[in-house]
């Protein structure tokens, strides 16, 4: 209950500091310390989130294929098993698009030229250009980080 | 159509793609897997995890400091 608690307090506190360094990104520029510092303190924000790391199947319930799924929240401290992935070749669907993704990129960035072949960078750029979009952009990056380290 | 138009209209493809994909498996009722299974798959051992979130911090190094 306290630890649920506390990871619930973590969360909170987390997202106002998502919040307050979005705010930040939105009025700093790129190559400055401002910018730096900022992207230093988010590193810091989510490696701080490590130790909140779920326990395997915390939340899960049941694996993909209806099994059960090997550990147990209720005991924390029990050590972490790996958890079986059998979904097989339905793992295709998940990563084709990612592959696809991938491919374009590499396709965009080998053209060079990047007002006709717009690669994701440039493309986020045009998302940096305004505050408001950079300072989403940037809580978006903690969140994806934030999520990355504690499932 | 310009070539820029034409290759903004394929990221568009890719991205509703994307996210079909993701709708898809949220309604799948844990039968197909989703971006949050690969990322635990991703993330499952110190390695990979270590291997994950420096690629995270690299993304946000090159977006918005350099």
């Amino acid at each position: 209950m306290a630890r649920h608690l506390s990871r619930r307090c973590a969360v909170i506190v987390a997202l106002v500091v998502a919040a307050g360094l979005g705010a930040a990104a939105a009025v700093t520029t790129p190559f400055t310390p401002g910018a730096e510092a900022t992207v230093a303190a988010g590193f810091l924000v989510v490696l701080a989130a490590l130790p909140l790391r779920r326990v395997a199947g915390g939340s899960a319930g049941a694996g993909p294929d209806g099994s059960p799924v090997p550990g147990d929240a209720t005991k924390p401290d029990a050590p972490v098993p790996r958890v079986g992935y059998r979904w097989g070749w339905r793992w295709a669907l998940v990563v084709a698009p990612l592959l696809v993704t991938v491919a374009w990129e590499l396709l965009c960035f080998a053209h060079g030229d990047r007002a006709a072949w717009p690669t994701l960078s440039s493309l986020l750029d045009d998302v940096d250009a305004s505050p408001l979009g950079r300072g989403v952009a940037c809580a978006a990056w903690l969140g994806l980080g934030w999520a990355l380290v504690t499932r | 159509m310009s070539t820029r138009d034409a290759v903004l209209a394929v990221w568009a493809t890719i991205g509703v793609l994307v996210a079909t994909v993701a709708v898809a498996a949220a309604l799948s009722g844990g039968r197909l897997p989703g971006y949050g299974a690969l990322a635990r798959a991703a993330t499952d051992g110190p390695v990979r995890r270590t291997v994950v979130v420096l690629a995270w911090m690299w993304l946000g190094w090159h977006a918005f400091a350099r």
